[in-house]
C-alpha cells in the first residue's frame, strides 16, 4: 500500500487527479487499512460499510489513547505537551509518504519560497524531535537557522541580526505567538524581494490571544512590505497541510476536507481525509471549526468549550 | 394558603405548549418535563410556610426548564412575591411560568448575569441553580442578612443489579431520555453488578425500538465529547458496535473509564464485581442513585436520594434538595 500511495501522490504532483480517481483510491485505502490496522478494525468494526469512514472518522483524540500503526512505528509525533493536556501520538511505520506529501504540499504553491535561507522560529527537530511541525520544517529546510528553544523561547536578539543582516530572501516559519513575541520587541528591518513568511498555529494561547488581522500588519510593518505572508494549517495526526497564500486554505486533492453537524451558515466539525496516512488513520475528525466552499477551506477556530491545542501552545510554554 | 390556585396555575403552565422555548429539546420531551413537574406538585402536599420571604428571587438554569416550578408553586401558595431570573439561552419558560401564575406577585426577568446581579438588592431569600461558578458569583453579592439556598452542578448515578433486566432498562430510559440526561437527576452512568452486557441489550431495545422521546438538538461540544467516547468504547470492547444502529447511546466501558460528566443520551455501563470498586464515588458531588439494590448497601455513598430506576426524574414534593431543607432555609430569619 505504501507503494501504491507514493506513486499516487507523486501522479498528483504533475497530474490532477479527478475526483472519482480519488475516491477510488480513499475506497482502496480504506480496505486496506481495515484490514492491516488493528486499532482501525477495532474502531470500525468487524464488518465494512462502503462509507464508514466518511460517516465516522477517528476523534483526534483517540490518538492519545490507542495507536493506529501498519506494524511496529518507527516514527511517532506527539501533539503539544501543554501542562493540562494527555498528548495525542501519531504513530507511523515510516516518513516516506508524510515527506512526500510535504513537499509535494510546497510545490504546489503558487510562489517559490526560500527554503535555502531560512530562519526558523517553529521548534526545532534537534529539540523537538516528536514534532511533526519541526519534521515538516526540517524536511523542507534541512539548513535553518533556530531562532527559538525549548528553554529560551524565541532568541530574540539572533533573530533581529539576522533578520537585519540577511541579504537574500528569507523564509520565516513561525507559530502565530512566536512571531508575536519577536513582534512585539518594536523593532524592525526591511526584508528582502521575495522574503516569505509562514504563520502556522493557532492565534490563541492559553494565556494571552493575539489578533490575526493586527498580526499581519505588523509583519508587513516591522519586516518590509516586500514580503509574503502565507499561512499554514496542520495538525500530528495528518501528514498533509492546508496552505493559504492569500484566498484562503486550500487542500492538496490527496487531502479531503469536510465537516460534520453542520449549521445553517455552513459551519461544521472539520473532518480529514488524508490519503498520506496510508500506515496510521487515514480519516480524522478534529475539534476545529470550518467552512468548507469549493475548495476553500474557512477555519473558524476551536470548538466552544473544548480544549485548546495546537504548536502555538509550545511556544508559550517557552515563554513561561 | 390559596393551593387551588396555585395547582390551577401550574395545570395551565403545563398545559402550554413549549414547542417554541427552545428548550432544544424535541416536543415530545418537551411535553414529558411538563408532565413530570406538574405531577410531582398535584401529587405532593403543600407545607404550611408561616415565615415565607415577602420577596423570594429564583435564580433559574438552562438544563432543566422545569427546576422553578415546585418552588414558584410553593411560595406563591405562601403569598410570597417571586422574581424569576430566566437564562439568559433559554428564557422563555421561564416567562411562561410567570405568564401562568399571573395572578400571583410572579415576575420574570431577562439580563445577562452581571446585570441581573441588581435583581438581588431587595431580595429577602435566593434560591439559585447554576454551574459552581455562577453559584459562588451569586454568593458573593447577597447581603449577609439575605436568607439563600444555592444549588452548583449535581450528577446522579445507577447501582444496578442485572436482575430483572428489562425492568431496569425500562427506568433507565426514562431517567437518561427525560431532559436529554441533561440535570442533576440524570444518571451519568450505569455501575452494573452481574451481566452488563444483557443490560445493555436491553436498553439498546428500549432506545432502538420502543424510542418515544425523540433526541433533541446537541450543541458541537457535546456532539465532539460523544464522538470520543463512543469511539473509545468501540475501541475498548467489539459489542459497542451495532450493526444498523450507527448512534450507539449504551456502551459498556471498564469502571476505569468512568467520566464524572453526562452527555446528552449516551449511557456508559461500567461492569463491577462488587461494590468496592465503588468506593472512588465517595464524596463526589452526586444528587441520586436508582437502584435495585437494597438502599441499605448504598448509604456511605453519600447520595441524597436513593430511589428504584424510572424514579429519578420523578423527585417528590418536599424532598431535601442536594439533601437541604430548602423551604426551612428560605424562610429562616435573620438572626
Amino acid at each position: 500500500m505504501k507503494h501504491e500511495t507514493l506513486t499516487f501522490l507523486q501522479r498528483c504532483m504533475s497530474v490532477e487527479p479527478s475526483p472519482d480517481e480519488v475516491a477510488r483510491f480513499e475506497k482502496t485505502l480504506l480496505q486496506w487499512q481495515h484490514a492491516n490496522i488493528p486499532g482501525m478494525q477495532r474502531f470500525l468494526g468487524p464488518r465494512l460499510g462502503n462509507s464508514d469512514i466518511l460517516l465516522r472518522p477517528v476523534p483526534a483524540p483517540l490518538f492519545s489513547r490507542f495507536e493506529f500503526c501498519a506494524g511496529p512505528p518507527t516514527v511517532r509525533f506527539r501533539t503539544s505537551g501543554t501542562t493540562t493536556g494527555v498528548r495525542g501520538v501519531h504513530s507511523l511505520p515510516d516518513t516516506e509518504a508524510y515527506d512526500l506529501s510535504i513537499r509535494a504540499g510546497v510545490d504546489r504553491l503558487p510562489l517559490s519560497l526560500p527554503l535555502q535561507h531560512t530562519l526558523t522560529l517553529c521548534p526545532h527537530a534537534t529539540e523537538f524531535p516528536d514534532s511533526s511541525l519541526a519534521h515538516m520544517i526540517q524536511v523542507l529546510c534541512p539548513d535553518a537557522v533556530p531562532g527559538f528553544s525549548k528553554s529560551g523561547g524565541v532568541n530574540l536578539k539572533l533573530c533581529w541580526d539576522h533578520l537585519k543582516e540577511t541579504k537574500e530572501a528569507l523564509f520565516l516559519p513561525a507559530t502565530a505567538l512566536s512571531l508575536a513575541t519577536l513582534l512585539e520587541t518594536g523593532d524592525h528591518c526591511d526584508l528582502p524581494r521575495g522574503s516569505v513568511v509562514m504563520i502556522t498555529g493557532g492565534y490563541k494561547g492559553q494565556h494571552r490571544s493575539i489578533p490575526e488581522t493586527g498580526l499581519h500588519q505588523a509583519t508587513q510593518k516591522q519586516l518590509g512590505a516586500n514580503l509574503f505572508i502565507i499561512r499554514e494549517y496542520g495538525m500530528t495526526e495528518l501528514s498533509s497541510q492546508l496552505w493559504d497564500w492569500g484566498e484562503g486554505y486550500r487542500a492538496p486533492p490527496w487531502l479531503r476536507v469536510f465537516t460534520k453537524h453542520t449549521d445553517s451558515a455552513g459551519i461544521g466539525q472539520l473532518c480529514f481525509v488524508d490519503l498520506a496516512n496510508w500506515g496510521s488513520c487515514m480519516a480524522v475528525e478534529t475539534h476545529d471549526l470550518g467552512r468548507v466552499q469549493g475548495d476553500l477551506v474557512e477555519l473558524h477556530g476551536r470548538i466552544p468549550g473544548m480544549q485548546a491545542r495546537g504548536c502555538s501552545l509550545v511556544a508559550e510554554e517557552a515563554e513561561q | 394558603m390559596n393551593v387551588e390556585a396555585v395547582l390551577e396555575a401550574v395545570e395551565h403552565w403545563a398545559r402550554m405548549d413549549g414547542n417554541d422555548w427552545q428548550t432544544g429539546l424535541s416536543p415530545e420531551n418537551v411535553r414529558l418535563g411538563q408532565q413530570l413537574a406538574a405531577e410531582a406538585i398535584q401529587n405532593g402536599a403543600f407545607r404550611p410556610l408561616p415565615d415565607a420571604p415577602r420577596h423570594l428571587v429564583i435564580w433559574c438554569a438552562s438544563n432543566v426548564f422545569t427546576a422553578p416550578l415546585e418552588w414558584v408553586a410553593q411560595f406563591a401558595a405562601a403569598g410570597s412575591r417571586i422574581t424569576l431570573k430566566a437564562p439568559s439561552n433559554c428564557p422563555a419558560p421561564v416567562f411562561a411560568m410567570a405568564e401562568a401564575f399571573s395572578s400571583f406577585e410572579v415576575q420574570a426577568h431577562r439580563a445577562p448575569h452581571d446585570k441581573a446581579l441588581s435583581l438581588l438588592e431587595d431580595a429577602d431569600a435566593v434560591l439559585g441553580f447554576g454551574s459552581n461558578q455562577a453559584m459562588n458569583v451569586l454568593e458573593a453579592h447577597l447581603r449577609p442578612e439575605t436568607a439563600r439556598s444555592l444549588h452548583g452542578s449535581r450528577a446522579s448515578l445507577a447501582i444496578v443489579e442485572a436482575n430483572t433486566i428489562e425492568k431496569v432498562a425500562e427506568g433507565l430510559y426514562l431517567d437518561a431520555s427525560a431532559y436529554d440526561s441533561r440535570g442533576c437527576m440524570s444518571p451519568i452512568a450505569v455501575f452494573c453488578l452481574g451481566d452488563a452486557h444483557a443490560l445493555k441489550r436491553a436498553l439498546f431495545d428500549q432506545w432502538a425500538t420502543q424510542d418515544a422521546l425523540p433526541l433533541g438538538a446537541l450543541s458541537l461540544a457535546e456532539q465532539a465529547h460523544r464522538s470520543r467516547r463512543i469511539g473509545t468504547a468501540k475501541m475498548l470492547h467489539p459489542s459497542n458496535h451495532h450493526a444498523g444502529h450507527r448512534d450507539p447511546r449504551e456502551i459498556v466501558v471498564p469502571v476505569e473509564d468512568f467520566e464524572s460528566f453526562g452527555l446528552p443520551r449516551l449511557l456508559p455501563i461500567h461492569p463491577i464485581d462488587s461494590l468496592d470498586q465503588l468506593d472512588f464515588l465517595q464524596g463526589g458531588p452526586w444528587s441520586s442513585c436508582a437502584t435495585n439494590l437494597p438502599h441499605e448497601a448504598l448509604q456511605d455513598f453519600g447520595f441524597h436520594r436513593i430511589c428504584q430506576p424510572g424514579q429519578l426524574q420523578r423527585p417528590p414534593l418536599n424532598r431535601l434538595h442536594d439533601g437541604v431543607d430548602v423551604l426551612e432555609r428560605l424562610c429562616a430569619k435573620p438572626t
